[in-house]
């Protein structure tokens, strides 16, 4: 009992919903702030963001006439739900490397299936065609990417012997950080490449295409849910980088260096993909497919086999 | 006591022959559901109680021994329960499924005769008596599949040469069992796989599993018997019997009677893992529902050899756990199928869309078991795929790594076949084809909704079929299984459910906030047209064109889709090449011979017909020759 | 509690969906240019949206052509509530030049409820920044309407 009460503190609060919704916000404005400066203009506020979730769910939600309503409106939900446990375990995880469970790292990757699913799910119910492209633009999307991230985490679990993710950080603190070695490289930068398409950012935002698809899977949502999906894509923008983080960079030290330390790693990963975001078109879909399978697969593979091997 | 392991093989026979002699429809039904009910009582009554051994002796010659060996101990008798319960369910569903067609009474005896053939090989202890059975079940298989109908007739038949080839091969691998360790009965031997001899027996032993099973290459004959026969037939054979059956056995290879050594273990994997990748993507592409889940239901079978093969505590509880939550999923999809089926008349993806709404018990049902399968937490398919995963780590060895994606990236690949199989059939816009469908019958809804909650509770509970079921299983051969499996250090379902949620409750709380009650009803945005529902339908067939499209996936899809891959077709060719070798090889070649002695034989004769010249003095002079030679012979 | 809160914020973040029924395309440039980072509008919390769904202000340009008119007005009911219309241009205002043509409705107003305009032909960036600054309350409106009297034509018919 006390353990339920515990994690609902857990998930609701300190490293779930409020925590990583709040600071994810904050982070969608540094993105947006980024790309102005890049595009030499002044960005927004630093308040923005929230102030556009709060302007979305003031806003009536139109539903279209024929789609299936419960499923419509749950969608958003799930993807929600799956986020904030994604964002317990791996902040878990980085305050008490003892507390991590068996084969949470493969939790951690299933459970990240769930917001993509959400999308799914969302643009099938609307009754709307964008809808159904969107669907089938974003299974693709995943399918193109989920193979070399599967391919780049097993090369973690190789080079660690472990899969239990308080363990990976222990392995880190002793052998080095896995950046360091050419194997851990390569896999980071697989995983970089997956982080872009998993956030839905360009040159990967192909299901959620605002100037082609009329928006696509989000295309019939408007107030609250849309709220929701953006408070999940912003926490996704939190927590990504950050399992990347733990599984590349190794432990966070909760002194005042460490914090530093773990910020600025946290702002380099950030500015790469914002880095990509700005400067990049968008791919077409069979591009994008083609792209993970034929070029990011092999080097996923060619990382895995210098681990096996054992650089 | 011990006689009651003869009530599940006799009471279906009997009840299932009696059939034949029915032909009102209402007895017929009733008569079948209290077959399979009773047998199903007689099930649970053996599970709960302990083992039971009953042995007759049958054949007994000096050198040669059969007995009619019958042995339920936990997993047997679990398995039974599970298949007499599973008949039970499609029995329920048949009664109104297949209402209208004919030949009802075949239909209804061969589904108690399986139901009790399969009992048989379960319960049976002695190899000789497990073949008879399994042989049966074959030969039932063959007539199920062909009770729908003379269109059936190749399907039916295909299935029959693979799986009783299969016995075939199994069989041989008996008798060098019975070589190699001089006795048939299970439970007593224990034959290390070292060596040609123990080697060849477990891979024989281990095709006829897997033939029964599906997995590649044994597989081909699910899809097309996919096609063209009923649904609850599908639903009943391949999706539950033959797993549990062929699984079984698998199991009782690995772990009673061979201990296997690294190769072997390495050799089911790679079976386990190619079948996985390979049924999959096929599936991606099909237009056909029934087709489509059939696939999978091979793809789902690769999970279990793979995790099986691991050899691992873990690893084999998964498996076996998969094997269990397949058959709920799989059956549960099925009579999904045949409901559609039932009230649209097509399973084709092209003209179904947007059931959900006249069909919301289907598609709730639908749903849970599509996301089971693929393996999203917190069903029950996510389970058993983790300790799978578990498994395959565990195992170390080489090449553990190519199984461990091939494993995850199938998962992968089975949600996006469900995302269209959703989309395409109830989410998105209806046809105009289809007029306004009910939803189906109460009889045929229950069967769906206990498998869905079958599938949620052991999703969310799943401390319970594992504890109680699967480990004493494995508690006989690996010790410190009901510890490792206390959830203190894993997973826990549980508490991860009650987190999730908990975050739709939160995000309920938002939609509060945020002024749901607002919510007004519109028309969908095409750019402002108003543009009627039927032209801007897109139904999901179409998603993966782009996969099935790419350069050297093409090649592959094509040669799939025209059986380059298929074991049946590819023997049918090697035959006849065999076929043509012979008959121009032996057949002529003796043809020749003969004529051969024919020409020799006149040429013979022509030269001696030369001395019959006629004249009488020619005639003397021999007549004179041979006296003289025969008084000189008899003077000597 | 929560509209109060709600008020204040949606004047610092209205979403655009820019729409053209019918224009020469003019209107649509200066739109374009207000976007751009030269007048960047997002410092203002502006941005533009990809369907009217997200949208809270509709920015329409052109006269209306008779045939828009069933699209314009599915696509402000597509629109969630609260909302603005903004029309931007002369023609949008009131018909520009093609206030009196066969195939010409005649001004953004006689088909959906407009709340503010921004008249000019293109109007330039900065009088489409004021306008919008106009609407979110940031400045006082400057110009007040005038009626035009046409001075020079009585006076030429007096002579």
């Amino acid at each position: 009992m006390d353990e339920i009460v515990k994690g609902i503190f857990y998930v609701a609060v300190f490293p779930g919903l409020l925590f990583c919704g709040s600071v994810g916000l904050l982070l969608c404005w540094v993105d947006r702030k980024v790309t102005a400066r890049i595009q030499s203009r002044i960005g927004p506020p630093w308040y923005q963001c929230f102030i556009d979730i709060v302007k979305l769910m003031g806003k009536t939600m139109i539903i279209p006439r024929g789609s299936r309503r419960a499923g419509f409106l749950l969608a958003p939900l799930v993807g929600l739900a799956g986020m904030t446990l994604v964002s317990t375990i791996v902040w878990r995880v980085n305050i008490r490397p003892g507390a991590s469970f068996i084969g949470d790292s493969i939790v951690v990757l299933y459970l990240l299936i769930l917001p993509s699913l959400a999308l799914i799910l969302g643009g099938s119910s609307s009754k709307s065609p964008f809808g159904a492209l969107g669907t089938s633009r974003e299974m693709k999307m995943m399918l193109a990417y989920e193979l070399p991230f599967i391919i780049a985490i097993s090369t973690v679990i190789i080079k660690t012997e472990t899969i239990l993710l308080g363990e990976i950080v222990g392995f880190q603190s002793l052998h080095g950080v896995l950046i360091g070695h050419p194997s851990g490289g390569i896999a980071f930068i697989v995983c970089l490449v997956c982080m872009q398409a998993k956030l839905g950012y360009i040159p990967f935002d192909i299901p959620e295409a605002e100037t082609e698809i009329i928006g696509g899977v989000l295309a019939e949502y408007s107030g609250v849910s849309l709220a929701i999906f953006k408070i999940t894509n912003a926490m996704m923008l939190f927590i990504l980088p950050l399992f990347l983080m733990t599984l590349f960079l190794g432990k966070i030290h909760f002194n005042v260096k460490g914090i530093l330390v773990a910020l600025v790693e946290f702002l380099v990963i950030l500015l790469l993909i914002l880095l990509v975001k700005t400067t990049h078109p968008r791919l077409r879909i069979d591009q994008a497919v083609k792209f993970f399978w034929w070029i990011v697969t092999p080097a996923a593979v060619a990382g895995m086999i210098l681990a096996l091997v054992g650089i | 006591m011990n006689s009651i392991l003869i009530v599940p093989i006799l009471l279906p026979v009997v009840t299932g022959l009696l059939c034949l002699l029915i032909s009102k429809r209402r007895i017929l039904e009733v008569l079948t559901f209290f077959g399979m009910f009773l047998t199903s009582v007689a099930a649970l009554v053996i599970l709960l109680g302990d083992s039971l051994r009953l042995r007759m002796e049958w054949i007994d010659f000096s050198y040669f021994r059969i007995e009619f060996d019958l042995y339920a101990y936990h997993f047997s008798s679990f398995i039974l329960l599970a298949c007499s319960f599973f008949g039970l369910l499609v029995t329920i569903y048949s009664l109104k499924q297949m209402k209208d067609k004919d030949h009802l009474k075949d239909y209804y005896c061969y589904l108690l005769l399986t139901v009790g053939f399969a009992n048989g090989a379960l319960l049976s202890n002695n190899l000789v008596i497990l073949l008879i059975f399994w042989g049966m079940i074959a030969i039932m298989l063959y007539l199920m599949i062909r009770s729908a109908g003379i269109h059936a007739e190749k399907a039916a038949k295909k299935s029959f040469i693979i799986v009783g080839g299969s016995d075939f091969l199994m069989l041989l691998g008996v008798v060098i069992v019975w070589q190699l360790s001089g006795s048939l009965t299970m439970t007593d031997m224990t034959i290390p796989v070292r060596g040609g001899l123990p080697t060849a027996a477990f891979i024989l032993l281990m095709i006829g599993a897997i033939a029964k099973v599906g997995a590649m290459p044994f597989h081909s004959w699910i899809p097309d018997a996919a096609e063209v026969t009923y649904t609850p037939v599908m639903a009943f054979l391949p999706a539950a019997l033959d797993k549990l059956l062929g699984i079984y056995l698998l199991t009782r290879l690995t772990l009673d009677l061979f201990v296997l050594d690294n190769s072997m273990k390495i050799l089911l994997m790679t079976i386990g893992s190619i079948t996985i990748i390979a049924a999959v993507m096929m599936a991606l592409i099909q237009k056909d529902l029934k087709k489509l889940l059939s696939f999978h239901a091979i793809s789902q079978v690769g999970y279990m050899v793979l995790g099986i093969g691991t050899g691992t505590m873990v690893g084999i509880a998964g498996g076996l756990f998969h094997m269990l939550n397949n058959v709920i999923y799989k059956t549960c999809l099925f009579l999904c199928a045949g409901s559609i089926e039932h009230r649209t008349k097509t399973t084709h993806l092209e003209n179904l869309g947007g059931l959900s709404k006249s069909m919301p018990v289907t598609f709730i049902a639908c749903a849970i078991a599509a996301f089971s399968i693929s393996g999203v937490p917190p069903f029950n398919g996510f389970v058993s795929k983790w300790m799978v995963y578990q498994g395959t780590i565990e195992m170390g060895g080489p090449f553990w790594p190519v199984f461990l994606i091939t494993a995850m990236f199938g998962s992968a690949l089975t949600l996006a076949s469900f995302v269209k199989v959703l989309h395409s059939v109830f989410l998105g816009q209806k046809p105009k084809e289809i007029s306004e469908p009910k939803e189906v019958e109460f009889s045929m809804k229950i069967p769906m909704i206990i498998l869905a909650f079958l599938c949620v509770f052991f999703g969310i509970f799943a401390q319970f079929p594992l504890k109680y079921v699967i480990g004493p299983v494995l508690g006989q051969h690996f010790a410190g299984f009901g510890e490792a499996i206390s959830f203190s250090g894993m997973w826990s379902p549980t508490l991860a459910t009650l987190l999730l949620s908990f975050s739709l409750i939160c995000g309920i709380i938002i939609y509060r906030f945020g002024s749901i009650k607002n919510v007004k009803d519109g028309e969908i945005f095409v750019g402002g047209e108003s543009i009627d529902g039927e032209e801007v339908r897109i139904s999901g067939t179409h998603f993966y064109d782009t996969i099935e499209s790419m350069g050297f996936l093409r090649i592959l899809f094509e040669k799939g889709k025209s059986g380059g891959f298929d074991i049946y077709e590819r023997g049918k060719s090697v035959l006849k090449t065999l076929s043509m070798i012979l008959y121009q090889g032996v057949d002529r070649m003796i043809e020749r011979f003969y004529d051969g002695i024919q020409i020799v034989t006149i040429e013979l004769s022509q030269y001696f017909r030369k001395a019959h010249t006629g004249l009488l003095t020619t005639y003397f002079i021999w007549f004179l020759v041979g006296i003289t030679v025969l008084l000189l012979i008899l003077m000597k | 509690m929560f509209k109060d809160l709600f008020q204040r914020c949606f004047k610092k973040s209205i979403w655009v969906y820019h729409t053209n029924t019918g224009a020469c395309n003019g209107c649509d440039i200066e739109v374009i240019n207000v976007l751009t980072p030269y007048y960047d509008v997002e410092r203002f919390g502006v941005k533009l949206v990809g369907s009217p769904r997200y949208a809270d202000a509709l920015l329409v340009s052109g006269p209306v052509t008779r045939q828009i008119v069933p699209a314009l007005k599915n696509l402000y009911d597509s629109v969630p509530d609260p909302k603005l219309v903004i029309a931007i241009g002369s023609c949008a205002a009131g018909g520009g030049i093609w206030y009196d043509a066969y195939n010409v409705i005649g001004g953004v107003d006689k088909v959906l409820p407009v709340d503010f305009y921004i008249p000019g032909c293109p109007p330039r960036p900065e009088a489409i920044i004021h306008g919008v600054a106009v609407a979110l309350g940031l400045i006082e409106k400057k110009v007040a309407p005038i009626t035009l009297k046409d001075e020079g034509f009585e006076k030429w018919m007096k002579s």
